[in-house]
């Protein structure tokens, strides 16, 4: 389903100036109007965002929640189309022909293993294309994916496979899911998690947006593996490196795919670490790349090199 | 901009054809096509090119359809949580997500590596049982966030100010040469040589620095290396910055607290400090002064902003060890 855009800038509007008059004003709409629209939002979406109370609006906890995306949604949106304008005057010719260059190889690798795998990967480059200038983008691997398919990456290091015409598909290896946690203040967890309950009481880091349109089909499940029953404490987050933090803090537990870490190696970690042995938890990770676009690239001996580098990273960071 | 064109672009791309893009959004080709062309006419570029064998995008299209791929996908999946949380009922993770009496921090995407530590360790002084929610972004955009309380706290370089809000000032950065471990001659605070560094790649970061390259970025380079780069990489990320470096694909210049996590071990590249005047960023703890927050927000202020000092001061010292003096 499409989010309604009319609905959000009002939604946004009111937000920021907490009222609906004023919004409207801002907005050179009727207050109707403004109404309307947010109220077609929120049917779209299901939920309520702004409450009208005495004192004015307010946003409810999950307008809250979705506030920081829209406002992020028009905030980059409006940066990309500023680039452009200054495109459009000329008066940044070199690094805007740059980042909007044809030539450059487009290179996606999925969130959660860039820390540990950007340098195998830019190794890989060096040995094949010496010369070549690249873009780098690290995202969810849905959302590479689907750039990849309009033409927005010439390949991509992912976690999900999706058969499409066109689209090839390799897989590199397989990971398995890694309890973490910290080792001050915690007691060490035995290899069989017997003791692992221990772990119930203290917050949760909980990874946000992508992984957690998966939390149906695995991060309960990991619950429900572990505890019997679901946490009740949680950090929220949206990048590994915060998460480390955390963890080597003593602030919160978490898990994670096993090669998240893999920059980490070779120096004592600030924090415990033990595999999950849940066949549930093994993921695969991939390499994609679009048939047709082998062309401007020597996409399969690229990729093939990828693959060599990735299997034979022992890990660490600059290694 | 209108938003609707925004989406109208994407089907077409997604569709490689104005009628099948059209079809998908049940609406009539001429206005799908009108949109289209105000959508142009606002950006001043051409995004699609018309021709005998149907649509493809323009160089500028290929650049705007990611930034519109992204933020989309963002939003729809941040919709599709909160349909969820409305079928799934009330359980734990998604009504912790959306849950408002958590603490929410937002750190700017350059500083998050050397600084969430004591950013943390503040939070606990002041707050030891808060369950938190941590946001890295743009500094602009953290600004915006915590103007529309969407934030109860955020540490960031200043820029952008709004009335209403409490900044602090925490430091000030100044910018690092970084350039691979090559073999060749050092390069001192005076710079002299950097011009050598122009044969590889700069990298170059999208979005908010390079909407300020002609007044900062592009004198900064002028006085550094005699000229602008013409080759670039382009990155959206402090850590892949790292990772090219020192991997000798390419060089930059970061904000020195970008590289200040990496200081324990022997780095995996060359830094030399910057003339201050060439370029520096005040880095502020900004807050709003009329929040309604259930949190103690001027106690866990203090606490961070006594935190980030100090460990700023101390990782500072160590940084100007490691640069190599003119």
């Amino acid at each position: 389903m499409v989010v309604d855009m009319e609905g959000l800038h009002s939604f946004i509007a009111v937000a920021r100036e907490k009222s609906i008059s004023k919004a409207a004003q801002s907005l050179h709409v009727t207050q109707p109007t403004l109404s309307a629209r947010l109220r077609k939002l929120e049917d779209s979406l299901g939920v309520t965002l702004v409450e009208r109370g005495w004192e004015g609006v307010r946003l409810t906890k999950q307008g809250r929640f979705f506030l920081s995306d829209s406002v992020q949604l028009f905030q980059e949106l409006e940066e990309a189309a500023a680039l452009l304008r200054k495109r459009a005057s000329r008066e940044l010719d070199r690094p805007i022909e740059a980042v909007t260059n044809d030539g450059r190889l487009r290179i996606g690798v999925e969130a959660f293993l860039y820390p540990a795998y950007m340098n195998p990967i830019i190794q890989a480059i060096q040995e094949v294309l010496p010369d070549v200038d690249c873009n780098f983008v690290s995202k969810s691997s849905n959302l590479l994916l689907n750039m990849l398919e309009s033409d927005g990456l010439d390949l991509c290091v992912n976690y999900v496979f999706q058969p499409k015409p066109g689209l090839t598909t390799i897989r590199i290896m397989e990971e398995t899911a890694v309890l973490m946690y910290p080792s001050r203040g915690y007691p060490e967890i035995r290899d069989d998690l017997g003791n692992v309950g221990w772990l119930f009481d203290k917050p949760f880091i909980l990874f946000e947006n992508s992984p957690l349109l998966l939390y149906r089909d695995v991060t309960e499940k990991v619950f429900l593996y572990l505890f019997g029953k679901v946490p009740e404490r949680f950090h929220i987050v949206d990048n590994v490196s915060v998460a480390i933090d955390i963890l080597s803090a003593g602030f919160g537990y978490t898990f994670m795919p096993g090669s998240s870490i893999a920059h980490l190696a070779g120096k004592p970690l600030p924090f415990r670490r033990l595999p999950i042995p849940a066949s549930f938890l093994i993921s695969p990770v991939y390499v994609s790349y679009l048939e047709s676009r082998s062309a401007r690239f020597p996409t399969e001996a690229l990729v093939d090199r990828i693959r060599r580098r990735l299997l034979a990273h022992d890990g660490g960071r600059f290694g | 901009m209108d938003t609707e064109s925004v989406h109208s672009f994407i089907a077409v791309a997604r569709e490689r054809s104005i009628s099948r893009a059209a079809q998908a959004l049940h609406v009539a080709q001429p206005t799908l096509s009108a949109r289209l062309r105000k959508l142009e006419d606002d950006l001043g570029v051409k995004l699609l090119a018309r021709s005998w064998d149907g649509i493809r995008l323009t160089t500028e299209g290929r650049y705007f359809l990611s930034y519109s791929l992204q933020l989309f996908q963002e939003l729809e999946e941040s919709a599709a949580l909160l349909r969820q949380r409305e079928t799934h009922g009330r359980d734990g993770p998604i009504e912790a997500v959306t849950n408002a009496r958590r603490l929410r921090v937002g750190v700017e995407s350059f500083l998050y590596p050397a600084l969430m530590r004591p950013i943390i360790e503040g939070i606990r002084e002041a707050a030891p049982d808060a369950e938190c929610r941590f946001v890295d972004k743009t500094s602009d955009l953290l600004v915006n966030l915590i103007d529309c309380e969407g934030l109860d706290l955020c540490v960031r370089y200043a820029g952008l100010e709004k009335p209403g809000l409490v900044s602090r000032e925490l430091f000030e950065d100044r910018f690092v040469l970084l350039y691979p471990k090559d073999g060749e001659a050092l390069i001192g605070e005076d710079m002299a040589g950097a011009g050598r560094l122009l044969d590889q790649p700069f990298v170059l970061f999208d979005k908010t620095p390079l909407l300020r390259f002609r007044e900062v970025t592009q004198p900064a380079m002028m006085r550094v290396f005699g000229a602008v780069p013409e080759r670039f990489h382009i990155v959206s990320d402090v850590e892949v910055t790292l990772d090219i470096v020192a991997r000798g694909f390419g060089f930059t210049f970061l904000p020195v607290v970008s590289i200040l996590q990496l200081l324990d071990d022997p780095l995996p590249f060359r830094v030399t400090l910057m003339d201050p005047e060439l370029l520096r960023l005040p880095l502020c703890l900004t807050y709003s002064a009329s929040a309604r927050s259930p949190h103690p927000i001027g106690d866990l202020a203090d606490a961070v902003y006594a935190r980030l000092r100090s460990s700023l001061d101390a990782l500072y010292s160590k940084l100007a060890a490691a640069s190599v003096r003119g």
